[in-house]
C-alpha cells in the first residue's frame, strides 16, 4: 500500500511507518506477483497488527537485498504453533508470498519453511489476501 | 470547519492505534529475543494516553452529522477500496451497524486499557490483536468489502 513506506537502510530494516497500520491486501500487495526468497533472518518484530520478518537474500551477483517481510499478529502466530524463539537473527528460512506492488523489497508472506522441513502458515487475517480463502 | 472520519482515523484512530500496538513486542535482534514493554510508570502512562484517546475516538466518529470525507476526495485505491460516497451511503443506510462496529473497537480499547491498567504486556498483546481485528472489521465492511470475497472460511 502506498500509505506504508518500508525503509530499509545499511542492512539493518527499519520499522515500517505508515499513515495507515491497515490495508486491503490488494492496495499494497500483488496477488500475481508471487515470490519465493531464500535467506537468513536479519531482524524479526512480532508486534500488532502485522509482525515483521526481515530477510538478507543474495542475489545472484552476491549483494545482499534485505526484505521486509509481512506476516500476521503476533498472537496469530502463536496460535498457529509458533514460538517466539523460533526466528534468531541469522535463520535460515524460506518465505513463499507475494511482491510489494510499489517494486520495492517488501512482500506478505504466506508460509515460512525452515531448514528442516518445518512450514508454517504466517499469513495476515482478514485483509483479502488469496491464501485466506484456501485455508 | 468539522473533522471528517477519513481526519479521525488517520489523525486519531491510527496514530493511537500504533501508540498501543507497538507498546509491546517480541523482537529478534543480533542480541538475542528481547520483550519489548513499557518499562516503568512514565512509560505505561504514556500507552495509556494513546488508549484513552483511541477510545474516545471511538465516540467521536459516531457523532450524527459528521461526514466521511470532505466533498470531492477520492478513494486512493479506487479499484479496491469504496470511494468516500459509497461509504458514505453504506454508513447513512445503517447507523446502527456503523455504532455497532465502532462499540467492538471501544471495547477491545477497554481490554487495552484495563491491560495497561494492570501493567501487564501479554494481556496488552492480546487486547492489540483485538483492536486489529475490530479495525479489520469494520474496514472489510465500509471501506474495502469487495476483499471479504477471500476471508478465511
Amino acid at each position: 500500500m502506498r500509505w506504508r513506506i518500508i525503509l530499509i537502510a545499511a542492512g539493518i530494516c527499519s520499522a515500517a511507518t505508515s499513515a495507515f497500520a491497515h490495508h486491503a491486501f490488494a492496495a499494497e500487495f500483488d496477488a500475481s506477483n508471487p515470490v519465493i526468497l531464500k535467506g537468513t533472518v536479519s531482524k524479526a518484530e512480532w508486534v500488532n497488527p502485522h509482525s515483521w520478518v526481515y530477510l538478507d537474500v543474495k542475489g545472484e551477483d552476491g549483494k545482499i537485498t534485505t526484505w521486509a517481510i509481512e506476516c500476521g499478529a503476533p498472537n496469530a502466530l502463536l496460535r498457529r504453533g509458533w514460538n517466539k524463539n523460533d526466528l534468531p537473527v541469522g535463520t535460515p528460512i524460506v518465505v513463499d508470498g507475494f511482491r510489494a506492488k510499489n517494486g520495492s523489497a517488501t512482500a506478505n508472506a504466506k508460509d515460512i519453511t525452515f531448514a528442516d522441513g518445518r512450514k508454517l502458515f504466517v499469513g495476515s487475517s482478514g485483509t483479502g489476501a488469496p491464501y485466506e480463502d484456501k485455508k | 470547519m468539522t473533522s471528517t472520519i477519513k481526519d479521525i482515523m488517520q489523525s486519531t484512530i491510527d496514530t493511537n492505534a500504533e501508540g498501543v500496538w507497538h507498546a509491546v513486542a517480541i523482537v529478534a535482534t543480533p542480541t538475542g529475543i528481547e520483550d519489548r514493554a513499557p518499562r516503568d510508570n512514565d512509560e505505561w502512562r504514556a500507552v495509556r494516553h494513546h488508549a484513552v484517546t483511541l477510545l474516545e475516538a471511538t465516540n467521536l466518529i459516531i457523532m450524527p452529522g459528521r461526514i466521511v470525507a470532505r466533498p470531492g476526495e477520492k478513494s486512493d485505491n479506487p479499484n479496491i477500496e469504496l470511494e468516500p460516497g459509497q461509504i458514505q451511503s453504506l454508513i447513512d443506510l445503517d447507523r446502527r451497524a456503523w455504532t455497532t462496529f465502532a462499540g467492538l473497537l471501544h471495547d477491545a480499547t477497554v481490554e487495552a486499557l484495563t491491560a495497561i491498567d494492570a501493567q501487564s504486556p501479554a494481556a496488552l498483546l492480546e487486547a492489540g490483536e483485538k483492536i486489529d481485528m475490530a479495525c479489520e472489521a469494520c474496514h472489510q465492511h465500509y471501506w474495502y468489502p469487495a476483499q471479504r470475497g477471500h476471508e478465511r472460511q
